[in-house]
């Protein structure tokens, strides 16, 4: 349903800056590119639907930041993320733009990517359990009609 | 039509101040019909596009407002361009767009644009004229408001049919079509308020 390059920048967008870092290990600074839309900060509005499947509405406005960047041997990134974090922004859209190209799609899916989702996959799993020893079951009294 | 990526050429290097600059020098041309103005913000224009008109087109495009392109014009990198830049509408019909980019050479009929309404006159089109040359082709002499006696101006864009075409709008006041001449990164406007004739030799 979504393809690899949704799948990347999504995984890339809610992961934390520190540990984009921590697993790619180069800097921007290493390699060669141009802004084609610059760095920026500002608000979108926010849409959800009711239960994840009702009428959607506007649920309010969330600051982002975004970039486009092209690499000297042509191939385009785009980082969308949410926050005023600029820096993670330009490394989404350098990594986004890495693996399109031949010579480092591999390593960024395996080294990058995938152990990302792994931390995501975690966080998630610890949120539910937390989230689960609060739950509350209610029960309905039976009243006796049929 | 889809934005394609890599055909999307850079926008300007300071969205927010470089184009309220390229603004400003729109109204001074704008106030000063047949003055010629300079764009001096960096960017690299798609192939088919002067950097004066693609400094314009990054500066007045947005969600809001809808462009129409000429043949010539209507190339991969302009629209993906624009597109993605500014977010315009794309249309195909020239006769409902608020801007219109063309080439001096396939100028449409401006009768055919938007011109307006009696109640709203600034809901007209304005039309933005790529051109070979400011230094050859036909001199016409200009008058009206925002210049004192008249301006003569050179533009490579100016033949009779053109000429013609303007002269015949001018009946239409308040309604009409302004103009923007460009070439490589120069530019000069016409707007609805000048009168153009074509010079008369003065030795006469």
């Amino acid at each position: 349903m979504h393809s690899l390059r949704q799948i990347r920048l999504s995984t890339l967008a809610k992961s934390e800056l520190k540990n984009i870092q921590s697993l790619w290990q180069n800097s921007i600074d290493d390699f060669d590119f141009e802004f084609i839309r610059q760095l920026e900060s500002g608000m979108v509005m926010m849409t959800a639907r009711s239960g994840g499947t009702g009428e959607p509405f506007n649920l309010g406005e969330v600051s982002i930041s975004r970039c486009a960047i092209r690499l000297n041997t042509g191939e385009t990134g785009i980082g969308y993320v949410q926050g005023r974090n600029k820096q993670h922004a330009i490394h989404i859209a350098l990594i986004d733009a890495l693996a399109q190209s031949k010579e480092h799609s591999e390593s960024i899916l395996q080294d990058v990517i995938q152990p990302l989702q792994l931390i995501l996959q975690q966080q998630q799993n610890k949120q539910k359990v937390e989230a689960n020893k609060s739950k509350v079951d209610f029960f309905t009294m039976v009243r006796g009609e049929d | 039509m889809q934005i394609q990526t890599q055909q999307v050429k850079p926008g300007l290097s300071h969205p927010v101040s470089d184009s309220q600059g390229i603004f400003r020098q729109l109204l001074k041309a704008m106030s000063e019909p047949g003055s010629i103005h300079n764009i001096n913000y960096a960017c690299t224009a798609p192939d088919v596009m002067n950097q004066a008109s693609y400094s314009i087109a990054l500066t007045l495009l947005d969600q809001t407002t809808s462009v129409a392109l000429t043949q010539k014009l209507q190339t991969a990198d302009v629209i993906s361009s624009i597109l993605f830049h500014n977010s315009v509408e794309w249309i195909e019909d020239l006769s409902q767009a608020d801007f219109i980019f063309c080439n001096e050479d396939e100028c449409p009929q401006l009768s055919d644009l938007k011109t307006g309404s009696e109640a709203y006159p600034d809901q007209s089109a304005t039309l933005i004229i790529q051109c070979e040359s400011f230094s050859s082709g036909t001199s016409v002499e200009l008058t009206g408001p925002g210049i004192q006696h008249h301006r003569n101006i050179q533009c490579s864009a100016f033949n009779t049919a053109l000429v013609k075409n303007r002269k015949s709008m001018d009946e239409l006041f308040p309604l009409g079509i302004d103009i923007i001449f460009t070439c490589f990164n120069e530019f000069f406007c016409l707007p609805r308020t000048t009168r153009i004739k074509t010079e008369v030799s003065s030795c006469m």
